[in-house]
């Protein structure tokens, strides 16, 4: 029995299979969709995945990789029984290189963790999800991860030079290279944000970035969102790369300020911007000043300035506690994901909101405005059937109106389950066939993470003869 | 020179392009082309690309020719397919910093397109007329790159003909984006072998609001190649670049910084650069120059490696290539050294590039060389474990082999 060979490979203890235990891993922070794992491992070393992944073929079951389960789009949830490779116990920094600026990782490590272990040396690894606290590098090197200072500092691709893949029938490849230069096909670029399909990744080489000389955070407050999202074109357009460039709604707002994350925010404000500025000390002052007068033209009532540490963290309070808060507002949260060009935010936003309003909903936004990427977050009850299939309706019509925008369906949450029945809002046949191809080469058999990304029936049935189509629709 | 494809074929071929020229042979690696397709837009190209992969004919793409040197020796091409007609700047959005254009553009084009406005093209590979889907396939990059980032960063989206006719898409035009497969890292670098580039959406930088060139004449490879280091290392660095000849001609070197951002940095820096490392106020043809001289090399029968390494073995990789008789060119902020050999010994030219490329625990790539010193290697190194995926890539996208056959990494 498979449960049996797993035991033999990573301990009694390193598998669960009880469903008491199994409960917990069926879905990631996408809860809408959650579905039973065959049964998790924890492995502790590559050569366990290894073992594993050849258990998993040889009895013909598929498994999928699993990080902290904070993504959001369903990355992480089993389907067709499939096993878990838990990746938590994979959890060490293997190696620093100062001067050459990386660090080794396994996937299990915590993304904070990682630049609190090199900022001694003046460095940091620049990706910063807001679950960064407790997400892994693993899962957001599977879902190519943002985060506020991804504006100027790029996402996970930008930073991970080398991998170490278990591929899909137990090969280990080495993909990439240190020096971050390849002959070949750019194999790591490839596999970074293929949301755990093309196989396991045991180890990365990423880049660590030097600390910026100086750091400025303004809060401007403006009288309502969509002259907010002025002065952030404002800004893009005036040459200016801030380090973030992020938005937080009145409703928003309010939530906050209602909870322990209260950072003293006006709530009579209709939005507020906080904009980060770094790099050498001598252009920032001419910057802050700049970025004031935008902020003033697109109407903000007040622009402020962190005088300093504990005042530019009560301003990224407001941005990071926000998911938290809106817990308070009812007991579900769907936390959307699409991006537009920046220039379209304003009418953009009036659209979404008018969504919200016609379905009848408690649609709030925080959001990474500079690089466009909406998070229109609903808060709901699923215990009511009519709100759930509003929400659901929402959702799709917010998705449509980013692509009829020029957008796209996600910004850095992933396909996932969640939205591989949208896929066709963005993409032909002939172009997702062309992403076949790229699975194909990795995993033929479709048994790496099956359900994701591709939509529903054809994929399962073409890559998987064993899985059963999934008819529900993901939201 | 006609190509030698039946005549009945070759006019099928004519009418999906919509034009065939013949020409003056365009020799790649002592393969004559005397004709090219020409399609005029994407549709022509689809048609074009199916017409091959039915009549399984293979060709070798080409934008302007301006990088043909670059890969292994052809494998059994009859024709070229010829995309620079495909060209034109679609959308140009200020407010966005993005623009879409056709593949067969030149970077000369796309950067006057944009003159006037606050944006540039972060792209600056050296080659005359070299079109931005050259330099995306080639993946090629030049010494700006240690500020702009290198082509994987600034592709947003591609429009790719596979090798069946079909007209894809990957990507988008929006600056963040995790929607589906990133296709677009796999086109990019793989010189045309699983797909023609039709389009691209690319991410503008902001042109910077002051650029300044300094530059340093001196004696002492070490010690220039300390300064260089030490000047890529500013905030302000765009490109810096250390250039030495060949060791019979003695230890001099010269040293171009290029820098750019706000003018209070920029000035800041130089004024920085010029206590600590001596460096002076140069003309923008001097770093124009050095730049240009990246693509050099030395005669007809040179060779041109680009050698990768680590930061920290730069020294040791610079020692190892200079005692085999190659002058550089070393780029810290993008951690690559040029290597130039005068085509005397290639045999010795190669067993120097590999080996400063593991003492770089890097890699060697031969950029332009002789045919004669390509026969039997791969210019693109020996490939390691993950070939079998390459080689699986190749077959899904390309099943007959008619992408430039045998031009890329593994000779695929």
């Amino acid at each position: 029995m498979l449960v049996d060979a797993l035991r033999a490979i990573v301990g009694e203890e390193a598998c669960l299979a009880r469903d008491e235990e199994l409960i917990v891993y069926e879905c990631d922070g996408l809860t809408l969709d959650p579905e039973r794992p065959g049964a998790v491992v924890l492995p502790a070393n590559r050569d366990e995945v290894v073992a594993v992944v050849k258990a998993c073929r040889e009895a013909g079951t598929a498994f999928v990789p699993r990080g902290a389960g904070t993504g959001l789009s369903g990355g992480a949830t089993p389907r067709d029984g499939a096993v878990v490779i838990e990746c938590s116990r994979l959890d060490r920094i293997r190696s620093v290189d100062v001067e050459n600026r990386t660090a080794v990782v396994e996937p299990g490590v915590v993304n904070l963790d990682l630049t609190r272990a090199v900022e001694a040396f003046g460095l940091f690894y620049a990706p910063d999800p807001s679950s960064q606290l407790v997400c892994t590098l693993g899962g957001n090197i599977a879902e190519n991860s943002g985060g506020p200072h991804t504006l100027k500092h790029g996402t996970t691709t930008n930073h991970v030079l080398a991998l170490e893949l278990v591929l899909p029938d137990g090969e280990v490849v080495q993909l990439g290279s240190a020096t971050g230069v390849v002959h070949g096909y750019d194999l790591v670029g490839a596999v970074v944000g293929s949301e755990g399909t093309l196989g396991v990744v045991t180890a990365a080489t990423v880049r660590l970035t030097p600390a910026p000389e100086r750091v400025e955070t303004l809060l401007a407050v403006f009288p309502d969102v969509v002259s907010s999202c002025r002065a952030v074109g404002a800004i893009v357009q005036s040459g200016l790369v801030p380090a973030a460039l992020e938005i937080v709604d009145r409703r928003t707002i309010a939530a906050v300020e209602d909870s322990v994350y209260a950072a003293g925010l006006p709530r009579d404000a209709g939005a507020v911007l906080i904009v980060e500025l770094d790099g050498p000390a001598c252009a920032l002052d001419p910057q802050v000043e700049r970025v004031r007068e935008l902020a003033g033209d697109a109407g903000a009532t007040r622009v402020e300035v962190a005088r300093d540490e504990a005042e530019r963290q009560r301003f990224w309070r407001a941005r990071k506690g926000a998911f938290g808060a809106m817990g308070r507002l009812a007991p579900d949260l769907y936390v959307h994901d699409a991006v537009v060009p920046r220039a379209r935010l304003p009418e953009v936003l009036e659209q979404v909101c008018a969504i919200g309003d016609r379905y009848n909903l408690k649609l709030a936004n925080v959001f990474h405005a500079g690089d466009g990427n909406l998070h229109p977050n609903i808060c709901f009850d699923r215990r009511d059937p009519d709100e759930l299939e509003r929400v659901v309706a929402a959702g799709e019509e917010i998705l449509r109106t980013c692509v009829a925008a020029g957008g796209v369906i996600t910004g850095e949450h992933g396909i996932g389950s969640e939205k591989r029945d949208h896929m066709g809002l963005v993409f032909r046949d002939a172009d997702l066939e062309s992403m076949r191809y790229l699975r194909a080469a990795f995993d033929p058999d479709g048994v790496c993470n099956p359900g994701k990304v591709f939509p529903s029936t054809r994929f399962c049935a073409e890559a998987n003869p064993k899985a059963r189509g999934y008819e529900r629709v993901p939201f | 020179m006609r190509p030698s494809i039946a005549p009945d074929v070759l006019r099928g071929l004519a009418e999906a392009a919509g034009e065939l020229v013949e020409h003056a042979a365009i020799v790649v690696d002592d393969v004559a082309f005397g004709a090219s397709l020409r399609p005029a837009d994407g549709e022509a190209l689809g048609r074009t690309l199916e017409a091959l992969s039915a009549a399984r004919i293979p060709v070798v793409v080409r934008g302007n020719a301006s990088r043909l040197c670059l890969g292994n020796a052809p494998r059994g091409a009859g024709i070229l397919l010829d995309v620079s007609r495909i060209a034109g700047v679609l959308d140009f959005d200020p407010g966005e910093g993005v623009c879409q254009v056709r593949a067969g553009t030149t970077l000369a084009a796309v950067q006057s397109a944009l003159s006037g406005s606050a944006w540039e093209l972060p792209l600056d590979a050296p080659g005359d007329g070299s079109t931005v889907g050259g330099v995306v396939a080639a993946g090629a990059a030049g010494p700006r790159a240690q500020g702009y980032g290198a082509p994987r960063d600034v592709v947003l989206g591609l429009e790719v003909v596979l090798a069946s006719g079909a007209r894809t898409r990957c990507g988008g035009r929006v600056v963040k984006n995790v929607t589906g497969y990133d296709l677009c890292k796999l086109y990019t670098g793989s010189l045309g072998s699983l797909g023609v580039i039709e389009a691209l959406w690319l991410r503008l930088r902001p042109r910077p609001a002051a650029a300044r060139a300094v530059e340093l004449h001196g004696h002492g490879v070490p010690q220039g190649l300390a300064a260089v280091r030490e000047a890529a290392r500013s905030p302000a660095s765009r490109a810096a670049s250390l250039e030495c000849e060949a060791p019979a001609s003695g230890e001099a070197f010269r040293l171009v910084v290029e820098l750019a951002g706000d003018a209070p940095v920029v000035e800041r820096e130089a004024e920085r650069m010029g206590n600590e490392l001596g460096v002076v106020e140069t003309t923008g043809a001097a770093l124009e120059e050095v730049h240009g001289n990246q693509g050099g090399r030395p005669g007809e029968a040179g060779l041109r490696f680009r050698v990768s390494v680590l930061p920290s073995k730069l020294a040791a990789v610079v020692a190892r290539l200079r005692g085999a008789g190659a002058a550089v060119q070393v780029q810290p902020g993008r951690s690559l050294v040029y290597a130039f050999f005068d085509g005397t010994d290639p045999a010795a030219a190669w067993e120097a590039s590999t080996v400063a490329a593991q003492l770089g625990e890097g890699s060697a790539l031969l950029e332009a060389a002789p045919t004669s010193a390509k026969r039997g290697r791969d210019v693109f190194g020996a490939p390691g474990a993950e070939i079998a995926i390459a080689r699986s890539l190749k077959e899904r996208f390309d099943p007959h082999g008619i992408l430039n056959p045998g031009r890329f990494a593994g000779c695929l």
